[in-house]
């Protein structure tokens, strides 16, 4: 204590005022490390991240996805990429390390993005009678192959679900189901198969409607894109961490008209869909001290940021159309 | 936003000077790899990477839990990354 009648205020010079503990710097800056050999981050970038490979990483992907059409696909798509160590973010068995040999950049929707079908399906109609369900199957399927898109199968099976529910409810019989099949345009009811690439290629040298043609042309190279890559396997280990999580959350809502029975469907089904844990719509896996892993893993990367742009593209056309 | 990004522009003097901080960046992350960073060598940190320092604590929390006139007590299991004792 200072002599006399003062009170000496204690000084804090040299000692830390702000304390912070971070686990898994270690596997951070490993990967880090890994991205800069394999010419996939910046180095420069290192000085404005201060020095914290977790934000260098970050950085590093954000500039991947960008450089991939990152601009374009927000405009449709409203989706977080991350990257984890383990799979289950409730995971409580202590084991801090283990996972940090394989890391998983995941990709989940924060929302659903939003597309009304209909109008598209009916100018290509009145070109050619398989064109609906050739542009349908084109667009549907790449973008499945990656992420989850809910359209009127997803709503059929919801109100099967419901109406098997309400079966043993003896209030059930009074329960209006939303009427999926009635909402189906007629050119997806009818028994046409999807046109073979080459048959499709053939058909579009023929078609007069520049618009038409346009938009079965950019189907097309949206499943060639999305054919470029193979959705990797995530091992057994990986797959038990997402035994208890829910189907993953729709990043995509296929609708034929403004607030039709899938729409309706969806805003039903949509309520339970957080109840559990979902599943990331994409998970790729890759080992941080392996170059070869990471850069395959960015590849395939790159193919579902092409694959949403050019999807993107897509759906601001077939918005305009709705309008 | 993009970010700014500085890369090495004009002038071998640049070059030169970006090459060195590459040298810089990487040694400084592999200090990060092999846990020899300042940044980790706070008493927490040290602790996380020391099993025996971990064992030492083990070693004393039961010792303190087996002490003679102690009430009964149950520990709730601590969630990963939080400090022992783990009893």
């Amino acid at each position: 204590m200072p002599a006399g009648n003062a009170y000496a205020v204690p000084r804090l010079d040299g000692i830390p005022t702000e304390y912070q503990f971070t686990g898994g710097s270690d596997a951070a800056a490993r990967l880090a490390l890994t991205l800069i050999s394999a010419g996939l981050a910046d180095a420069a970038t290192w000085a404005q991240v201060r020095g914290d490979p977790f934000a260098f990483i970050a950085g590093a992907l954000e500039d991947f996805v960008e450089a991939h059409g990152g601009e374009e696909l927000h405009k449709e798509f409203f989706l977080r990429l991350g990257l984890v160590s383990d799979l289950d973010p409730y995971a409580c068995d202590g084991n801090e390390t283990g996972l940090q040999d394989e890391m998983y950049i995941i990709l989940e929707p924060d929302s659903a993005g939003y597309v009304v079908l209909e109008p598209t399906l009916r100018l290509l109609a009145r070109t050619h009678p398989r064109l609906p369900i050739t542009f349908f199957d084109l667009f549907t399927g790449a973008l499945n192959r990656w992420v989850r898109v809910y359209d009127y199968r997803a709503a059929l099976e919801r109100v099967e679900q419901l109406q098997e529910w309400y079966e043993s409810d003896p209030d059930g019989e009074q329960v209006e189901l939303p009427g999926v099949e009635a909402a189906i345009p007629l050119c997806l009811r009818n028994k046409w198969n999807p046109l073979k690439p080459a048959a499709a290629e053939r058909l579009l040298e023929t078609v007069p409607n520049r618009r038409a043609r346009v938009l079965v042309e950019a189907a097309m190279e949206l499943n060639n894109i999305s054919l470029k890559a193979m959705r990797p396997s995530i091992g057994q280990q990986a797959q038990e961490r997402l035994a208890d999580t829910n189907p993953p959350v729709p990043a995509l809502v296929a609708v034929f008209n403004k607030h039709d029975a899938i729409e309706g469907c969806f805003d039903e089904e949509c309520q339970g869909m957080l109840e559990c844990t979902p599943e990331p719509n994409v998970i790729l896996p890759l080992r941080p001290e392996d170059p070869v892993s990471v850069q395959e893993t960015f590849r395939v990367l790159g193919v579902v940021c092409d694959v949403l742009r050019q999807a993107a593209r897509l759906i601001t056309v077939m918005m305009q159309l709705a309008q | 936003m993009p970010r700014q990004k500085q890369v090495a522009q004009v002038g071998r003097r640049t070059v030169r000077h970006a090459t060195g901080d590459l040298e810089a960046i990487l040694a400084e992350l592999r200090l990060l790899v092999e846990g020899r960073h300042s940044s980790q060598q706070t008493a927490l940190e040290r602790y996380r990477r020391c099993p025996e320092w971990k064992h030492a604590s083990l070693v004393l929390a039961r010792a303190l839990s087996a002490r003679a006139g102690r009430r009964r007590i149950a520990y709730l299991s601590a969630p990963p990354g939080w400090l022992p004792p783990l009893v």
